[in-house]
């Protein structure tokens, strides 16, 4: 009973709201959405080339960094080499 | 998205997105400015868009979610007015927003109008979003269910739900007249 009495209340009232035309939004909002969107393509075009870069740097880097260890890496392992090499012909002198 | 079939999506949703946020916020500049955040989401996220739902849908409940947002910066900033005695950016915020084809109508029923719109922005959120959706977007049931990612049912409830407050708010403010 209760919801039929406020159907009946409210249905004048939403038949009226339902009557109320749209209205047009001013034309600048338009411009200013496609202004904000170039500027934002602009921006994305440069954080893609700003990362690239510094991607590019990260690896150069890296590189950079593994052949130094490799080098000291290859040092290191010919040191023990002739140490090893100089051990051994001493031992066999020592024999001798 | 290239940039003409982004025009034409704003072309196609803008008075739509628009009028949304002009029933939610009941101001032209925010829901101006709503319009514009709006779209800039789309454009930022229509990679995300899965095609699940209609993109109708899916700008909908971003319009929904976008008001909701400024709602709450608005209390923010109300708030951070009452406490640190900052001056209102726009206190001439309350303009009504209908526009009508009959003017001879809009005369007879303006007041009942405007109490009704003034009472619909007083109902909670959710009531209010079925309200405006089912009502002045013209949304059917399913449509409203998709866009507020609830079940129809939910939104048969929400509904007589905002019919009776409003009826109560409407009631109530006829009592404070009288």
């Amino acid at each position: 009973m209760k919801i039929n009495s406020s159907k009946e209340a409210m249905d004048p009232l939403f038949d009226l709201l339902q009557q109320l035309a749209p209205q047009e939004p001013s034309p600048e909002v338009k411009k200013l959405i496609l202004q904000k969107v170039a500027i934002r393509k602009k921006e994305l075009q440069q954080v893609s080339t700003k990362w690239l870069l510094v991607a590019a740097a990260v690896l150069i880097g890296l590189l950079s960094l593994n052949i130094l260890v490799v080098k000291q890496h290859q040092k290191s392992y010919q040191a023990q080499l002739l140490n090893q090499m100089i051990d051994n012909s001493q031992n066999q002198l020592y024999h001798e | 998205v290239s940039h003409p079939e982004f025009e034409q999506i704003v072309d196609t949703y803008q008075k739509m997105v628009y009028n949304l946020a002009l029933g939610y916020l009941q101001n032209k500049e925010d829901a101006e400015e709503i319009t514009q955040d709006v779209f800039i989401k789309v454009f930022d996220n229509l990679h995300q868009f899965k095609g699940q739902s209609q993109l109708k849908t899916w700008i909908y409940r971003m319009t929904v979610n976008a008001c909701l947002d400024q709602i709450k910066s608005k209390r923010f900033k109300l708030f951070k007015m009452f406490f640190l005695n900052t001056k209102s950016p726009d206190e001439t915020t309350w303009d009504i927003a209908y526009h009508q084809q009959h003017p001879q109508e809009i005369l007879e029923h303006k007041e009942g109008l405007n109490r009704l719109l003034k009472a619909i922005h007083q109902l909670p959120h959710p009531q209010k979003t079925v309200v405006l959706l089912l009502k002045v977007e013209h949304l059917n049931q399913r449509e409203t269910a998709e866009v507020m990612e609830i079940s129809i049912k939910a939104v048969e409830s929400l509904f007589q739900r905002a019919k009776k407050n409003l009826e109560k708010i409407l009631n109530l403010s006829k009592e404070n007249e009288n």
